[in-house]
């Protein structure tokens, strides 16, 4: 028995030494069984596929592009296969009364993603609108303009009924990718005066 | 380190296993695994407990044999085996398979709709309405037509537009532009085109 425990420390030794990189590794992802498929790999852009409904494409200080190829002025309100313009420059001008389209459209939708423009540091606004959502019942998720354009995207695609609340952000970090990007969208960049 | 304990145990425990499983499977009778000592120490109690009906249970007992025998199961085929479920004339099933087409405004519209309540396309529709005519399709009419209430409708009429398409007058972009679109009565200051005066002798032929 005391040989056998021996045994056991002398192992313990050894594997703690010599083979803890091995043992404490993360899981390989080229082992057979993580891709199954065979050698190509398919990219689904979700904004393109004109059957999953309206999506925003862009954002910035003056609207929002969307992927019916119309840029929208202003502040929008978002369904999944129409756009409405939203009377509401700033969060602070965000009140029960602008909500007043979500509370009587049947059936009632699922849930409102609030983009509220730049990233807000304190949420005061909320209690003005608490007893709306709470009055109707209606699920709100209140995001910066950037990651709610994405959230409205991807709960539209899923099929939900939800319904997005745009107001466009007033600062915005763009690099120049985006920068030679939106100018090839309204430009010839190739073409002279 | 259980990965490694067991790779290294491993060859040890599988040892001869082939035989000692063989020997195992050929015994007629299984023998059964010794009891813990606990449930070992009750078991004896009740034997000695109960010894007279521990020695019943193990004689043969003829009415209960009898039983067993007389218990017979038959199954046969039914002459009709597609039975058809009855239908309700009120509530008819689907016959129709085709696939479902996406929905104008992304989900169903219903086709009754409760006091107080539009759906999306009303509210689309009224609102366009209420651009193109704002003085005489007004909120009061509005909320008489769809049942709502005048103030919710003041408050939508007030918050949500339709939008206009708008095309850049400097510019060709392949971008269509859509903003809110402005009632449609508007005061012209400057004068567009003027009537000829009554009596006017040059208009006279």
């Amino acid at each position: 028995m005391t040989y056998l425990r021996h045994l056991k420390s002398i192992t313990y030794n050894l594997v703690k030494t010599q083979f803890r990189r091995n043992v404490h590794k993360s899981p390989n992802l080229n082992i057979p069984g993580a891709y199954e498929a065979s050698g190509k790999t398919t990219v689904h852009v979700l904004n393109k596929d004109s059957e999953l409904g309206l999506m925003i494409d862009g954002y910035s200080q003056v609207g929002f592009r969307l992927n019916n190829d119309f840029t929208v002025l202003g502040s929008m309100v978002i369904f999944p296969r129409s756009v409405l313009s939203w009377n509401v420059n700033d969060v602070s001008e965000i009140t029960e009364e602008s909500f007043s389209l979500f509370a009587v459209i049947e059936p009632k939708i699922d849930i409102l993603v609030l983009g509220v423009g730049d990233k807000l540091d304190n949420f005061n606004f909320y209690i003005k609108i608490l007893p709306f959502t709470r009055k109707y019942k209606m699920a709100l998720e209140v995001l910066p303009t950037e990651q709610a354009c994405a959230t409205f995207n991807f709960l539209n695609s899923e099929g939900r009924n939800v319904a997005g609340a745009m107001i466009p952000p007033k600062t915005l970090n763009a690099n120049e990718d985006d920068e030679l990007r939106s100018k090839m969208r309204y430009s010839n960049l190739y073409e002279r005066d | 380190m259980g990965k490694v304990f067991s790779s290294v145990k491993h060859p040890f425990k599988n040892f001869n296993l082939e035989s000692r499983a063989h020997k195992i499977i050929s015994q007629p009778k299984p023998s059964a695994a010794p009891r813990f000592k606990k449930d070992q120490i009750e078991y004896e109690r009740m034997l000695k407990d109960y010894s007279q009906e521990f020695n019943e249970s193990l004689k043969k007992n003829p009415q209960l044999d009898k039983r067993l025998k007389d218990v017979f199961v038959v199954s046969r085929d039914t002459d009709n085996l597609d039975i058809k479920q009855e239908q309700n004339p009120n509530r008819p099933l689907p016959v129709d398979r085709k696939q479902v087409q996406p929905f104008l405004y992304g989900i169903q519209q219903p086709k009754k709709v409760s006091l107080g309540k539009t759906t999306l396309g009303d509210a689309l529709e009224f609102l366009t309405k209420y651009q193109g005519d704002p003085k005489n399709y007004n909120a009061k009419k509005i909320s008489e037509q769809y049942f709502l209430a005048e103030d919710t409708v003041k408050n939508i009429l007030k918050y949500f537009r339709v939008f206009e398409v708008y095309i850049p007058q400097e510019r060709q972009t392949k971008a269509r532009f859509a903003g809110p679109s402005r009632p449609k009565i508007q005061i012209l200051k400057e004068i567009r085109k003027e009537l000829p005066l009554p009596n006017d002798p040059k208009e006279k032929t």
